[in-house]
């Protein structure tokens, strides 16, 4: 699927319109998200920017299709993600979408390796064990395949998560926060890590941070505040559509 | 996914789970439950077979056919064709002399193959010890009751006279183990060779003579064998199962029964405790994985499949490892049990298995169930905001069909409503009450935070901040608690029931024929010889022939026709006063002020229930010469257990008086004055001394067992209780850790967390406590007025013991368990969980 999207580098794979969250506390509606509009082009690498409760976290869920909007549309690959359910939502989210969270979120039950196979696995691709192992040693972890996360370091868990985000090669991949949880240097180190994979899989980045050498480091930048996009900057050509 | 990937990747992540320690808790504690279940099921079922069968030894058969003519030998050799063992006796009455003396004697003639059951014990001098006797007498001698030689005055190796032929005798029988249970039937017992009995000539065309054929064999064939029987039989066959026991050894299996039917059943609460408890837990350390799944893409249907497929296969290793520990358990049972019980133990019920896997499932998968619903609908959101949790599910959808569950394998097993109900009714009182006390205690302790010390109020908070997990915990320690209580408490009910039952001075031997001038002599002989008498009774035989004008035999099915109140003739009496340990069930006794129009009658209430006979019924008896009518006034709980005088017949005595009587007692007699029947004997020449020392040993050999039997399901229940109390602790552990850690890292000293785990566990065991001994007590009442018919008294001591042990046992095993919250470093905690 990724290599059909490719084709149309002038495509959208996320377009978003109109978006709006609002969620109910007792008697009162909290707008987390006013209107918003945002288009991603395939193979592009967005940065969204802001303060904590900004809201740019509640736009990566809706996004990803993890969270439905109150109002508006959101276009995945083509799939209207408001007109599905969830199930079909999440059949969405496993053919075009990896994630990487800045708690790493691996299962602490399973070994990096068995980490790293479970996305594989539930596609149902051949030789999962094969391809985790390449995976993990492309990170630098060949030599942690049958550790458990709590064995692991920081850092070490996070390349266990970028791992398990590119191993089933996804079009579109959502990062958290990616280096949120870790030191400076190491932090660097991961995000170096990302791009490089970034980089040799063609895979559209959409990145959550607050830390702007990170965001910097995208083609483009989206910085929210109080639920509305304040600022969108293009680093060199025009992979995004315009703010409202 | 389609089902083939689901079931693959279900058992790898099965695998995974299990391979990082992550289904441990929730299998171990399957296996405890059902192997403690299993346990007690194979253990009782074999115990309860073995003393069934001993039970047998008492009518001397399998099976056993009664006829006035001599059984068809056709039917013998069908039996022979069936594997059976077949004995045949004759039994009749008749005279026998030494010298001038005569005696009435009842005349036993046994075959070659007599005992097929348990051995005869004979001596081989008058009171003497006596030896097991694997075989009856030789030819041209006889086997007599220690009556006999007193009564004819003579010694073993002298010779009696019966009909034309003199036998010598050469032993005294001290056992004969189907003798009957009834006590008054019979006259001294004089035993001889089948082969000798043509030879005496007292078998006369027209002689009544008893035949009777013992059958022995495995259960499926004397099954088949009695069906191919039973529509042979014509009215004057009499066709006895074994098992039906007399009322005496019944009445203590019988409460066997239903103790280890409750140990069994209490072993399914526990199981359904623990599980309960780890399940939950199960489902809560899954919502992450279960979010990350969604993630990648799994369906709702697919997190359901691959947890119930967990389940289902969680389920079922749990099951059968516990069923396997259950069957090593309940060899190791039976092997302490080894010197009381009987040589040979007939093999375990294999249902017993396969209810252990029913168990297993069904408790597992309706307690755990409703939280893999509640991961089906966990948010992939929460793979953002970790606060995000499934909406919980109300506790009546949770535990609700689970419970209906339970409920209706507890009845399966027991088989008795009551039973289920008394234990539900005291584990519903539980679970209301620990909700009720826990918000009282909340309420107080808010109340008075500020007057409590730092450490004891943080162990407060502790509990005060998990409301809902401290609820759940503190019932799971009262229902084990409670259920440990209830067998604790039912033993020892019933066995201080069984000694007064039976003392040390329960009457061993029972006089009859006491002529009406002889009453107060024979009173003041055992006065003088220090004999404690039990009262005087009249009696009078006679038959019961109709029932409200029916005769007996059409009123009766065919299956009751071998009752005892229908083919022998009944020891009738009649009494002003009722019998203490006789209770009326229904009716009146006689005003003392009425004559009654015609006879009355007080009907034992067993007897009653057999003949269908209620009240107001009018009951012909046949007496004499004469037929006259009764009507029933009241039906009666007897005593059998008593060994004192019982009656199934009791009538007003002012209406009674056209009846011939003589009198009845039953004193206790140590076996060093043994001696001194000879000289009652002498004096009384018409009386007939029975000695019931066998009988009453046979009984208290079964009870023995029974409540050894008992001791050890009880020790297996409360191990099982106490593993399932630290599975429960074992469940928050997590919390505790992440919060112990927290409290150190903001510089809570060792010595103020141990305080504030003493503080919340000692609370938390002092409710479990008050509320266990609430439900226990409640179980305990329930149970022995409706099932063990026992009287109910509260248990006060317990009041001041139970609750402290409560507090003190949890919390020195709640601390033990959170050990690790202190000897673990923080930082390696906090960056665990």
């Amino acid at each position: 699927m990724k290599n059909e999207l490719e084709m149309d580098s002038q495509k959208f794979i996320l377009d978003a319109v109109a978006v709006e969250k609002t969620v109910l506390l007792g008697s009162d509606v909290l707008q987390i998200l006013e209107p918003i509009n945002l288009s991603i082009k395939v193979g592009a690498s967005v940065a969204i920017t802001g303060a904590s409760g900004s809201g740019k976290s509640t736009l990566l869920g809706l996004l990803a299709g993890l969270d439905q909007p109150t109002q508006g549309s959101i276009k995945l690959a083509g799939h209207e993600l408001t007109a599905l359910n969830e199930d079909e939502r999440a059949q969405v989210r496993a053919r075009y979408v990896g994630f990487v969270f800045q708690s790493f979120q691996l299962m602490h039950n399973l070994t990096a390796l068995e980490n790293v196979m479970l996305p594989l696995e539930l596609l149902g691709r051949d030789n999962p064990e094969k391809k985790a192992e390449l995976m993990l040693e492309r990170v630098g972890l060949d030599h942690r395949l049958k550790h458990y996360p709590k064995q692991l370091s920081g850092g070490e868990q996070q390349r266990v998560a970028l791992a398990r985000a590119f191993v089933t090669e996804p079009a579109l991949l959502f990062a958290d926060e990616p280096t949120g949880n870790l030191d400076s240097h190491t932090g660097e180190r991961i995000a170096d890590l990302l791009f490089q994979l970034n980089e040799e899989h063609k895979t559209t980045l959409v990145l959550v941070t607050h830390d702007h050498s990170l965001a910097a480091r995208c083609k483009i930048e989206v910085t929210m505040d109080g639920g509305v996009i304040v600022s969108h900057v293009e680093q060199n050509d025009s992979a995004a559509g315009l703010p409202v | 996914m389609s089902l083939l990937s689901s079931i693959h990747f279900a058992l790898k992540q099965c695998w995974r789970e299990w391979k990082a320690g992550e289904l441990t808790v929730l299998l171990m504690a399957l296996i405890i439950a059902i192997s403690s279940h299993t346990a007690i099921g194979f253990f009782t079922d074999r115990v309860d077979k073995a003393m069934s069968y001993r039970a047998r030894d008492l009518v001397g058969g399998d099976l056993i056919l009664k006829s006035a003519r001599p059984i068809p030998s056709a039917w013998l050799s069908e039996a022979r064709d069936q594997s059976l063992k077949v004995a045949l006796t004759q039994q009749f009455s008749s005279i026998v002399m030494h010298g001038d003396n005569m005696l009435l004697v009842s005349v036993k003639a046994v075959d070659a193959a007599y005992p097929l059951k348990a051995p005869l014990k004979t001596s081989q001098v008058l009171y003497g010890d006596s030896q097991l006797t694997r075989s009856g007498p030789k030819l041209n001698e006889v086997w007599v009751e220690a009556g006999v030689l007193s009564r004819l005055d003579m010694k073993v190796g002298e010779t009696l006279t019966l009909g034309v032929i003199d036998l010598k005798v050469a032993r005294v029988i001290t056992l004969e183990p189907d003798r009957g249970g009834s006590m008054y039937s019979f006259t001294p017992r004089v035993m001889l060779n089948v082969g000798d009995l043509a030879r005496t000539e007292v078998v006369q065309s027209g002689s009544r003579i008893a035949y009777k054929a013992l059958f022995v064999g495995e259960d499926e064939n004397i099954r088949l064998f009695e069906n191919w029987l039973k529509p042979n039989l014509s009215p004057s066959h009499h066709l006895t199962v074994a098992g039906e026991q007399s009322p005496v050894v019944g009445n203590a299996l019988g409460r066997a029964k239903q103790f280890m039917g409750l140990a069994s059943l209490i072993a399914v609460l526990l199981a359904a405790v623990a599980i309960a408890s780890s399940g939950k837990h199960y489902s809560e350390r899954h919502f992450d994985t279960s979010a990350m799944l969604r993630c990648f893409g799994c369906s709702q249907n697919d997190i359901l499949f691959i947890y119930l497929f967990q389940l289902l296969l969680l389920a079922l290793i749990g099951s059968i490892s516990g069923i396997a520990l259950g069957w090593l358990a309940q060899y190791v049972l039976l092997y302490l049990l080894k010197d009381l019980l009987p040589a040979v133990i007939p093999a375990a019920d294999w249902r017993v298995a396969w209810s252990g896997l029913g168990l297993g499932c069904v408790v597992l998968l309706g307690f755990t169930l409703p939280s893999v619903i509640r991961l089906r609908r966990i948010s992939p959101l929460r793979v953002l905001r970790k606060d995000l949790e499934p909406l919980p599910l109300s506790a009546w959808t949770v535990y609700g069909s689970a419970i209906l569950l339970v409920i209706l394998l507890m009845w399966f097993y027991t088989g008795s409503l009551p039973m289920t109900l008394s234990v539900l009714a005291g584990a519903g009182l539980v679970w209301l009450l620990t909700g009720t006390f826990i918000k009282v205690i909340f309420y107080l302790l808010e109340k008075s935070a500020a007057s409590l010390s730092f450490s004891v109020r943080a162990g407060t908070r502790n509990l005060l901040r998990r409301k809902q997990d401290a609820l759940a915990q503190t019932a799971a320690f009262g229902l084990t608690l409670m259920a440990m209580l209830v067998v604790l408490f039912v033993r020892t009910d019933l066995l201080e029931n069984w000694k007064k039952s039976l003392p040390d001075d329960v009457p061993n031997h029972f006089v009859i024929n006491i002529l009406p001038d002889q009453v107060a002599s024979f009173s003041a002989f055992l006065e003088q010889r220090h004999i404690k008498d039990n009262a005087l009774y009249p009696m009078s035989r006679g038959r019961l022939t109709r029932i409200n004008d029916l005769p007996v035999q059409k009123v009766v099915s065919k299956d009751a026709r071998g009752s005892d109140g229908l083919n022998r003739e009944l020891n009738l009496t009649w009494s002003d006063t009722l019998q203490a340990d006789n209770k009326i069930l229904s009716g009146e006794w006689w005003a003392e002020n009425e004559k009654p129009d015609k006879p009355e009658v007080s009907v034992e209430s067993r007897l009653a229930k057999r003949l269908g006979i209620k009240m107001g019924d009018s009951l012909t008896f046949f007496t004499g010469q004469n037929e006259w009518q009764a009507e029933v006034k009241s039906i009666r709980s007897v005593q059998w257990e008593s060994f004192r005088p019982n009656f199934y017949f009791v009538f007003d005595p002012r209406s009674v008086t056209h009846l011939p009587a003589t009198y009845m007692t039953s004193f206790y007699l140590p076996a060093e004055k043994k001696v001194l029947l000879t000289e009652v004997v002498k004096t009384f020449p018409a009386i007939s001394v029975f000695e019931m020392d066998a009988m009453l040993m046979q009984l208290k050999g079964i009870i023995t067992q029974v409540i050894a039997a008992i001791e050890y399901v009880l020790f297996f229940n409360l191990a099982a209780g106490l593993v399932v109390t630290l599975s429960t602790l074992n469940a928050s552990l997590e919390e505790r850790l992440r919060e112990g850690a927290l409290m150190r890292t903001l510089g809570a000293s060792g010595k103020f967390i141990r305080r504030s785990h003493w503080s919340e566990f000692g609370l938390m065991g002092l409710t479990a406590g008050v509320v266990a001994l609430v439900g226990a007590e409640l179980v305990r009442a329930l149970s022995s007025i409706y099932l063990f018919q026992m009287s109910y008294t509260p248990i006060w001591w317990a009041w001041f013991v139970v609750p402290l042990s409560a507090s003190f046992g949890i919390a020195v095993l709640g601390v033990y368990s959170s050990r690790k919250v202190l000897t673990q470093s923080p930082a390696i905690v906090l960056r665990d969980l």
